[in-house]
């Protein structure tokens, strides 16, 4: 019982890393850069629910929303105005993305903490309760977090496979030049992409700021889970994330439970380094062969 | 180089010789020690990134082996320090070389984040392991290197780390072996049909830079003291990062420049109190998109316009 406890709230808490981890990859599989200010759009996210949700009063679906929309925006904005610049002047510009990137990080967080100062803060929870299944117990807001994943990843999924945004950022993964030659704004699908990457990581920050509360730094623990679920997944493997997300959660929560508390984040990362040895290119790749080698035999 | 050239490397050596005797100053020595310290790491990461475009974002971790295994050893077997240092040294080394192998065969971005893993796990493990490394608490009551706590002998002994440790970064540049790193870095497919085993080749620059970086660490601990497992945060890894950005990556002068000019220029910002941390990040975006060849560019742009301006 104890067991199944623990796979279920590993399940909930991968729930959350596959989304952080699909806006991270999303942003490298397109544009093949790293984006080290992720975790500091996270810390916008809960600063801005905890400031909307506990002193201004608002109802989370409308918090969530604002969420996704302001961070949409500052997303964009920071493509437009600091990545752009770089990539157009060098055609190396894996490097120098990072540095700004990194640049823009140490920016926020010390905007933030002269702003709202260095402690932690937060609510207890959204929903009180929980519900116990006679095996199982589960309470509400994790139900809640597991629900508006799930939903968040289903219609990133649509997002990418049914629309012609969607295909036009596949396709600009795949081949930029081909991409460019079938009249694509590449411009545009960079912008809107890396808004969308934003947007997407503003979800686990509103639902996950009563766990993790809120503090400058706060964005250190998602961009290392999503550092982990890439790597899992293979870099800019969307379905990869997803699994690999999941495959973190329930790997953490078991050597939590197991070993140690204290390793908990080790036995993660020395776990994604066992797999990368033997598949390098992530889990992904390896699960889509597994897949048609099942339909195909 | 021409000679006037020389004349102002000379000059400028003669001055930072004497600094030390006019400036009786033990604050302004620490920050010197600090500097030429992060000067030698910077050197070496852009080994790493500027010359092999190879990412490691554990570079931390690899001072922190470094200085843990030299106090271990200095500890428990008092052995003489300059010995544990080399061996903290090769350890950081074999370690480097190991974590290499498998990220031989994956993308060149992966290497990035699984060096950035094997990072913060080092940082865990030095936590954890209470037994050997007392965990957060610390260790202390490391041997010094020098018998009297002299801040002149190990500013002395930082800058002569520095010298050699730039010295065979330059031979190593200007070797065979220097061409092959390069090429490497242009092409590696090239390289590979010329004959050059890229693959050793990064497995031999990585084990040379983490070695040094080891050295640096052991010569840290045994500076300073007392070692916590603070020593690997990725916080330092971006510090040696950035200043080998900031003084121009891909030159052999650069991160040294860039790694005295943010030591002192952290300092000079000390006034500005909260909203330091604040330019410092403006200061990296800056640099980035103003100048990206970094502070050896600039300079060089400098004095070509005035070679011009002469002529």
């Amino acid at each position: 019982m104890v067991f199944l406890q623990q796979i279920v709230n590993g399940l909930v808490i991968g729930a959350m890393y596959s989304v952080i981890g699909v806006g991270f990859t999303l942003i490298f599989g397109i544009m093949r850069i790293l984006n080290f200010a992720y975790g500091e759009f996270y810390m916008l996210a809960s600063y801005g629910a905890f400031v909307a949700y506990s002193a201004l009063g608002l109802p989370l679906w409308l918090v969530l929303i604002l969420m996704i929309l302001a961070l949409f925006g500052i997303g964009a904005a920071t493509e437009r105005s600091l990545i752009k610049p770089v990539r157009e002047r060098s055609m190396d510009w894996s490097v120098p993305v990072i540095m700004v990137t990194l640049g823009l990080q140490i920016v926020l967080q010390n905007l933030v903490l002269l702003l709202a100062g260095g402690t932690y803060q937060g609510i207890s929870a959204y929903l009180i309760g929980s519900l116990d299944l006679g095996w199982i117990l589960i309470s509400y807001e994790r139900l809640l977090i597991l629900g508006v994943s799930l939903g968040l990843l289903a219609a990133t999924w649509f997002l990418i496979q049914k629309t012609k945004f969607g295909l036009a950022m596949l396709a600009v993964s795949q081949n930029k030049e081909g991409a460019i030659l079938s009249g694509i704004n590449l411009q545009r699908i960079y912008t809107l992409s890396f808004g969308l990457s934003a947007a997407l990581v503003a979800v686990p920050g509103v639902m996950l700021m009563p766990l993790l509360y809120v503090y400058p730094t706060v964005g250190q623990v998602p961009i290392m889970k999503a550092f982990a679920v890439t790597l899992l997944g293979g870099m800019g493997n969307i379905q990869g994330a997803i699994i690999g997300g999941f495959v973190l959660g329930i790997s953490e929560t078991l050597a939590s439970a197991y070993i140690s508390s204290l390793m908990k984040d080790g036995v993660a990362f020395a776990f994604m380094i066992l797999i990368l040895i033997f598949y390098p290119a992530g889990i992904g790749p390896y699960l889509q062969q597994l897949r048609q080698k099942v339909i195909r035999p | 180089m021409t000679r006037r050239d020389f004349t102002l490397l000379v000059g400028f050596a003669c001055l930072i010789l004497v600094i030390p005797l006019v400036v009786r100053n033990e604050y302004f020595l620490h920050l010197f020690i600090l500097a030429a310290m992060f000067a030698n790491l910077a050197g070496y990461w852009n080994l790493l990134d500027g010359y092999l475009g190879l990412i490691n974002f554990g570079y931390a971790a690899y001072v922190g082996i470094g200085a843990y295994t030299s106090a271990l050893l200095a500890m428990h077997f008092s052995l003489p320090i300059p010995l544990c240092m080399v061996i903290g040294g090769l350890l950081a080394g074999i370690v480097g070389v190991l974590l290499i192998i498998p990220c031989l065969r994956m993308v060149t971005f992966s290497t990035a984040i699984v060096t950035l893993a094997f990072g913060e796990i080092a940082r865990i493990g030095a936590t954890a392991w209470t037994g050997l490394t007392k965990g957060e608490m610390g260790l202390w009551g490391i041997p010094p290197l020098f018998p009297s706590q002299n801040k002149l002998l190990y500013y002395y002994g930082c800058l002569g780390l520095l010298v050699l440790g730039a010295l065979m970064l330059k031979c190593l540049l200007h070797s065979r072996l220097g061409l092959a790193v390069l090429s490497t870095r242009e092409d590696e497919t090239a390289a590979n049909t010329s004959g050059i085993e890229t693959n050793r080749i990064k497995l031999l620059i990585s084990g040379i830079s983490c070695f040094a970086a080891g050295v640096v660490g052991a010569f840290y601990a045994h500076y300073i003291l007392t070692i916590t497992p603070g020593l690997f945060s990725i916080g330092y890894t971006i510090q040696i990062m950035t200043m080998s950005m900031f003084g121009g990556k891909g030159t052999l002068s650069g991160p040294i420049l860039g790694a005295f000019a943010l030591i002192f220029l952290g300092e000079g910002f000390r006034f500005m109190q909260d909203y330091r941390m604040l330019v410092y990040g403006f200061l990296i975006i800056g640099t980035v998109m103003v100048f990206p060849t970094g502070l050896a560019g600039a300079i060089a742009r400098v004095k070509q316009a005035m070679g011009i301006k002469r002529k």
